[in-house]
C-alpha cells in the first residue's frame, strides 16, 4: 500500500517535471498570422538568420493559430476588450488591408517608422490604394490579387462555359459547380465579396453575390479548401486568392487547373504587418518588421525554392512590394505578372471595406449561407421558368448601402450584441421568406 | 412520537448515523469535492454568469432562440438519435455473437472489433472524403463497371446537408460502435449462467431465454453505452467540422467562441445544450437505473459459449467480418491518402482516360508526406518538428489524465456503490456531468475562468492559466471529460458484483481497504481495464478541448490539433494530416498491444470481460 502510494507520488512529480520541461529560454516573439505555414516557416528561419547577422541577437518566434483572418480579427478585438493595454501578442501578420484599417481606427496598432534606408525601396501605394499606412502603423509585405480558379479537365468533360468575370459565375448552368468560403471565417473570401460589391456597386453587387451563391455547391470553412475542392473535382470553379491557385497549379499542372483574374474587376490588395498595442517585445517586433521589408525577405516571396537567395522549403509565389525587384530578378522570379504594371480599373476603397467588414460578413452569412437550401431551390425554379419577377424577388435586399454603413459603426461592440443578434436573425427570416416566395413564382 | 423522548441523539449525530462516515471517508470526499468545485462547478458558474448577465445586469435576451439556432439544436439531436440507432444495430448482434459463440479465430475477430478506436473519426473523414468524393475511387470503380455515368456521379458525403449528415453519422457510428459493444458484451458476459441454466431446465426456448433473461440483464450495460454514444454524437465537433456539416450546436459554439468578449450568444447556447444533455441523460438513467439486477455468483463465462457450427458459423463470420470490413474503410483510406502523390487518387484530373485497374488505388505513391511530419521550420529532419512534438505532447497528456481518471473513477464508483454517503446522487450526477458538457464548452469555461477570471494573473495559481501554459488544463480537461467513462466502467463492475462476497470478507476480519484490494477490485478488473483503455485512447483522440485550449499558445499542441491544422492546409495538407493520422494509429495500436502484453493476456482476451 505504502509502496504503491510512494510510486504514485513519484509518478506525479515525474509528470509535473515533464509538463514544465517545455519552457523556452530566449526572448520569444509572439506572432498571430493567417499566413500559410510555408510563408511562416520561410520568414521564421530567414528572420533568425538576418537578426543574428545584422544585430547579433538570437530570438525565437511563436506562431499562434486562431484560424482564418476573420477569426483572428474577432479574436484580437475580443482579447483587447478583456485586456485593453495589451494582449501579450506582439505582431499581427497578413490578412489583407481592411483588418489593419479597422485596427488603426480602434487604436490597436503601435506606430513604428521603419528606417528610410529600408522603406525607401517600397512603393507607397498601388492605383491609389496604400501599400503602407502613411502614419506608419502598418506596412504591406506582399501583394495579393483575387480571381477564379477552375478545373480544366472537368470543364471540358461537362462542356461548361469559360468563366472570365465574377458575373459569369451567376450563369444558371453552373448550379452546383462552384465552391466558395464562408466570409465569417475567411478573410480572403470576404475580400472577394467586398471586391464584387465595390466593382459592381451595392445593389448589382449583391445580385451577383446572391446568384453566384445560388450556384454554390458547398461553403467551405477556410479559403484554402476551395482550391482543394476544385482539384478533387467536387466543383469546377472557385473564387480564390491568386497565390492559393498558383500553389495548387504548380503541384498539379497548368494543363489541368487554370486561374483567371477578372479583367478590370479585380484589385491588388496589400498583405500587411503591424505591431499590436502594448507589445511586450517591442524592439524585437520592430526588427521583424524591418526584416519583412528588406530585399532579402522580399526575394523569399518572389524566387523559387532552391535559388540561393530564395526560400528553403517551399515556393511562396507572392508579389513583392518593392517595384524595382521585378526588373532586378527578371526571369528568376516566378511571379509572372508585375502588379505595378497591370491596368487596373477599380479603385478599391479600403476605408469603406474596413468599416463594413463584419456587417458584410453577417449579411452574406444570413442571406446566402444560412438560407442556402431555400436560395438554391428558388434559383433552380427561376432557371426553369425564367420569370423575371421571381428573379427580382430572389435578389431583394433587407438593407440599403447607407443603412448598412450606419449600422456598421457600432456593429462589433459588446453592448450591441443583442441588437446584432436580433438583426441577423431578422435577415435570416427575410431571406428564407423571399426565397420561398420566389420559388412559387413560375 | 420522537419529540416525546427525553433522551434523543443530536440532529447531527442522527444524520451521521445514517452514513458510513469515518475520518478517511470524509477526507477522500473533501478532496473529490474540491476537485469538482474547482474544475467543474467553477467553470460552469462562469458560463452561467456570462450567459445571464450583460454588463452587470440580469438579462435573458440571449435565450430567445432564433430559427437558425433551433435548426442547429434539431440537427444535433437528429445526429445523436440516428447515430445511436445505427450503433445499436451494429453492436447488439456483434456482442451477442462474440460472447455466446466459440469459433476459430474468435480472439482475432474480437481484436478487430476494436480497431475503430485507434483513430479519431475526424481523421477518418480526410480519407473517406477522398474515397467517396465525386471523382473518388468508389465512383471511378462504379463508373468503370458501368454502374454510373460521368454526369451522374454522386458526391456521397458532400453537396447537400443530408449527405453531409450521412457522412457524420457514417464515421460517428464506425467509431462509436466498439464502445457500445464493450458495454453490452461486458454486461452480457456478467450474466450468471446458472440463471440461464435454470430457465433452460424449465423449458424456455432460445428466443424466450434471450428475451426474458439475457436481454433484461444486459439493459444496464446497453444504456451505459447508449448514453455515451448519444451525447458524444450530440456534441461532436471534429467530424461535423470535417464534413462541413456546420449547422450543429458544437460547431456554432466553436465558431462564436472566438468572440468571447463581444458576443454572449454562445454562452446561452451552451447553457441550453447543458440542460438538454442533462435531460437526455436523466431519461436514459431512469430507464436503466430503475432496474437493478445482481448476480449471486460470477460463473466462468466460458461455460456459456456454444461452439458455432455449419450455417451458424457462416452467419457468425459474415456478421463480424462485414462489420469489420466497413469499419476499417476509414483507416484504409487514410493510409492510402498518406502514401498518395498529391492529386493522383482522384479521377478529376485524369477523366475520362482512366483504366478500371487504375481507378482503385492512387496512381503514384510517395513517402514524402511522412517526411514532412518530421521536418522542422528550417527544413531539417529533427525530433523537434511540429509533428513529432505533438506526438510527445499527446502521450504526456494522455498518460497523466488516465492516471488521474483511474484513481478518481475507482474511488468514486466504490464510494457510490459500497458506502452510504450523503448526497450520493448529487455526487454521482456531478461526476457524470462532463458527459453533458461538450468539449468546446468545458474548454471555453476553462479559458474564461482560468484565463480571464480571478486566478489568471495570480502569482501562485497563475501557472494554470492556459495563456501561460495550456498543458495543465489540457490534462485536467482530458481527465474530467473522460472520468465518467472510467467511473461508469467501475460502477457497472461494482454493481454487477454481489456485495455478499465482500460481506464474507468483512466477516472473516478483513479491513475495508483489504477487502477492496483483495476481493472487489479483482472482480471488476476487466471493467477497470476497459475503462482505463477507453480513457487513454479518448484522451489521445480528443479534439474539441485540444482545438480550443491549445490554440492559445503554440508548442503545446496535441496530435489531434496538429492533424486538424494540417488538414486545412493548402496543397499537401490533407496528405500530411493523413500521415500524422497513420502515425497516431500506429501509436495507439502499440499502446493497446503493450497493455495487453503487460497484463499477460492476448489482445482478444483483454476485452473478454
Amino acid at each position: 500500500m505504502h509502496a504503491a502510494r510512494r510510486r504514485a507520488g513519484a509518478l506525479c512529480v515525474l509528470l509535473a517535471v515533464m509538463v514544465c520541461g517545455t519552457a523556452a529560454a530566449q526572448e520569444t516573439l509572439r506572432i498571430l498570422s493567417p499566413h500559410p505555414p510555408a510563408m511562416r516557416d520561410e520568414f521564421d528561419t530567414g528572420f533568425k538568420a538576418w537578426l543574428a547577422e545584422e544585430h547579433g541577437v538570437e530570438a525565437e518566434i511563436e506562431w499562434m493559430d486562431q484560424g482564418g483572418t476573420s477569426n483572428i480579427v474577432r479574436f484580437i478585438t475580443s482579447e483587447f476588450l478583456r485586456s485593453p493595454d495589451g494582449i501579450n501578442i506582439d505582431i499581427f501578420f497578413g490578412g489583407g488591408t481592411d483588418s489593419y484599417i479597422q485596427f488603426t481606427r480602434d487604436g490597436l496598432l503601435e506606430t513604428y517608422e521603419v528606417p528610410a534606408d529600408i522603406l525607401g525601396a517600397v512603393q507607397a501605394d498601388i492605383f491609389g490604394v496604400p501599400i503602407f499606412d502613411p502614419e506608419h502603423r502598418w506596412y504591406g509585405v506582399a501583394l495579393a490579387g483575387f480571381g477564379i480558379m477552375h478545373n480544366k479537365v472537368l470543364q471540358g468533360l461537362f462542356k461548361l462555359p469559360e468563366v472570365k468575370t465574377w458575373e459569369d459565375l451567376t450563369n444558371p448552368e453552373l448550379q452546383g459547380r462552384i465552391a466558395t468560403a464562408d466570409p465569417r471565417n475567411s478573410g480572403s473570401a470576404h475580400m472577394v465579396y467586398e471586391i464584387i460589391l465595390q466593382a459592381y456597386g451595392w445593389d448589382k453587387g449583391w445580385q451577383v453575390l446572391q446568384e453566384m451563391g445560388a450556384n454554390v455547391k458547398a461553403f467551405t470553412t477556410g479559403a484554402s479548401d476551395v482550391p482543394n475542392e476544385v482539384q478533387l473535382g467536387n466543383v469546377v470553379y472557385g473564387p480564390v486568392i491568386d497565390f492559393y491557385a498558383y500553389a495548387q497549379i504548380a503541384s498539379t499542372g497548368a494543363d489541368k487547373l487554370g486561374y483567371v483574374t477578372p479583367a478590370g474587376l479585380s484589385v491588388i490588395n496589400a498583405d500587411p504587418i503591424g505591431i499590436l498595442k502594448g507589445a511586450p517585445r517591442m524592439e524585437l517586433a520592430k526588427r521583424f518588421i524591418d526584416f519583412c521589408l528588406t530585399p532579402r525577405a522580399q526575394k523569399l516571396l518572389m524566387l523559387p525554392m532552391g535559388h540561393p537567395e530564395g526560400p528553403k522549403m517551399d515556393t511562396l509565389a507572392r508579389a513583392s512590394v518593392i517595384p524595382a525587384l521585378y526588373a532586378e530578378l527578371g526571369d528568376a522570379s516566378i511571379v509572372g505578372e508585375n502588379p505595378f504594371a497591370l491596368e487596373n480599373t477599380i479603385r478599391y476603397d479600403a476605408d469603406k471595406g474596413g468599416a463594413r467588414w463584419s456587417i458584410v460578413n453577417d449579411l452574406y452569412g444570413a442571406l446566402i449561407i444560412d438560407a442556402h437550401g431555400d436560395l438554391k431551390a428558388a434559383w433552380k425554379s427561376f432557371a426553369k421558368s425564367g420569370n423575371d419577377d421571381a428573379r427580382a424577388t430572389l435578389i431583394k435586399m433587407p438593407i440599403t448601402e447607407a443603412k448598412a454603413a450606419e449600422l456598421a459603426a457600432g456593429w462589433g461592440a459588446a453592448e450591441n450584441a443583442l441588437v446584432r443578434k436580433a438583426t441577423v436573425s431578422k435577415w435570416r427570416t427575410f431571406a428564407r421568406d423571399k426565397y420561398k416566395a420566389a420559388k412559387k413564382m413560375r | 412520537m420522537h419529540s416525546n423522548h427525553s433522551h434523543r441523539p443530536s440532529a447531527l449525530a442522527r444524520w451521521r448515523s445514517q452514513y458510513d462516515l469515518n475520518g478517511r471517508t470524509i477526507a477522500v470526499l473533501v478532496a473529490i469535492v474540491a476537485f469538482f468545485a474547482l474544475f467543474l462547478v467553477y467553470p460552469i458558474a462562469y458560463i452561467l454568469r456570462e450567459a445571464f448577465f450583460l454588463g452587470g445586469d440580469f438579462n435573458i435576451g440571449f435565450f430567445r432562440l432564433d430559427r437558425q439556432e433551433m435548426i442547429e439544436i434539431w440537427n444535433s439531436t437528429m445526429l445523436a438519435v440516428v447515430t445511436t440507432i445505427t450503433t445499436t444495430l451494429i453492436s447488439l448482434p456483434l456482442a451477442y455473437v462474440l460472447v455466446r459463440y466459440s469459433f476459430r479465430g474468435k480472439s482475432l475477430l474480437q481484436g478487430f472489433v476494436l480497431v475503430p478506436l485507434i483513430m479519431p473519426p475526424f481523421v477518418g473523414a480526410v480519407g473517406i472524403k477522398q474515397l467517396f468524393s465525386q471523382f473518388g475511387a468508389v465512383n471511378m470503380v462504379m463508373m468503370k463497371l458501368g454502374l454510373m455515368e460521368w454526369d451522374t456521379l454522386i458526391d456521397w458525403f458532400g453537396g447537400s446537408e443530408w449527405r453531409k449528415l450521412g457522412g457524420v453519422v457514417f464515421l460517428g457510428t464506425l467509431h462509436l460502435y466498439p464502445i457500445m459493444y464493450l458495454n453490452v458484451a461486458a454486461a452480457l458476459a456478467n450474466v450468471d449462467p446458472t440463471l440461464e441454466d435454470a430457465a433452460r431446465n424449465m423449458g424456455a426456448g432460445r428466443w424466450q431465454l434471450f428475451r426474458t433473461i439475457s436481454l433484461p440483464l444486459m439493459i444496464p450495460g446497453y444504456f451505459a453505452g447508449a448514453i455515451i454514444v448519444f451525447i458524444w454524437a450530440f456534441t461532436d465537433l471534429g467530424t461535423p467540422l470535417m464534413f462541413e456539416f456546420r449547422d450543429v450546436v458544437a460547431v456554432r459554439i466553436f465558431e462564436s467562441s472566438r468572440e468571447m468578449a463581444t458576443s454572449q450568444s454562445a454562452y446561452a447556447l451552451v447553457v441550453i445544450v447543458i440542460v438538454l444533455t442533462a435531460g437526455f441523460f436523466y431519461l436514459a438513467k431512469r430507464m436503466s437505473g430503475s432496474r437493478r439486477y445482481e448476480m449471486m455468483s460470477r460463473g466462468h463465462t466460458g461455460s456459456m459459449e456454444t461452439p458455432a457450427r455449419g450455417l451458424q458459423l457462416a452467419i457468425v463470420y459474415a456478421t463480424v467480418l462485414s462489420i469489420t470490413l466497413v469499419a476499417i474503410m476509414p483507416h484504409i483510406s487514410v493510409i492510402l491518402t498518406s502514401f498518395a502523390q498529391e492529386g493522383t487518387w482522384s479521377g478529376s484530373l485524369y477523366a475520362p482516360e482512366i483504366p478500371l485497374k487504375g481507378s482503385i488505388l492512387p496512381r503514384e505513391f510517395t513517402n514524402e508526406h511522412f517526411e514532412h511530419v518530421f521536418v522542422t521550420r528550417s527544413g531539417e529532419k529533427s525530433f523537434t518538428s511540429e509533428g513529432f512534438q505533438s506526438i510527445k505532447n499527446s502521450l504526456k497528456y494522455s498518460f497523466a489524465s488516465t492516471f488521474i481518471d483511474v484513481i478518481l473513477g475507482v474511488t468514486l464508483a466504490w464510494m457510490l456503490t459500497r458506502r452510504r454517503i450523503p448526497w450520493k446522487n448529487l455526487l454521482d450526477a456531478t461526476a457524470m456531468m462532463p458527459l453533458a458538457l461538450p468539449g468546446v464548452v468545458m474548454a471555453f469555461g476553462y479559458v474564461g475562468s482560468f484565463g480571464v477570471g480571478p486566478f489568471a494573473e495570480d502569482a501562485i495559481f497563475g501557472f494554470i492559466n492556459p495563456r501561460v501554459n495550456p498543458a495543465w488544463l489540457l490534462i485536467i480537461a482530458y481527465s474530467v471529460r473522460r472520468l465518467p467513462y472510467m467511473m461508469r466502467a467501475a460502477y457497472a463492475g461494482f454493481e454487477q458484483t454481489s456485495v455478499t462476497l465482500e460481506e464474507a470478507s468483512h466477516n472473516l476480519g478483513a479491513s475495508p481497504t483489504r477487502t477492496l484490494i483483495k476481493i472487489t477490485l479483482p472482480l471488476v478488473t476487466a471493467n477497470l481495464i476497459a475503462g482505463a483503455i477507453l480513457a487513454f485512447s479518448f484522451a489521445m483522440l480528443e479534439v474539441s478541448d485540444s482545438l480550443v485550449l491549445a490554440g492559445l499558445r503554440s508548442g503545446y499542441d496535441p496530435i489531434t490539433k496538429v492533424i486538424y491544422e494540417f488538414s486545412t492546409r493548402l496543397g499537401d495538407g490533407q496528405y500530411v494530416a493523413s500521415a500524422m493520422g497513420v502515425l497516431a494509429m500506429i501509436l495507439l495500436t502499440t499502446t493497446l498491444l503493450v497493455a495487453a502484453r503487460i497484463l499477460g493476456r492476448r489482445m482478444g482476451d483483454l476485452f473478454r470481460v
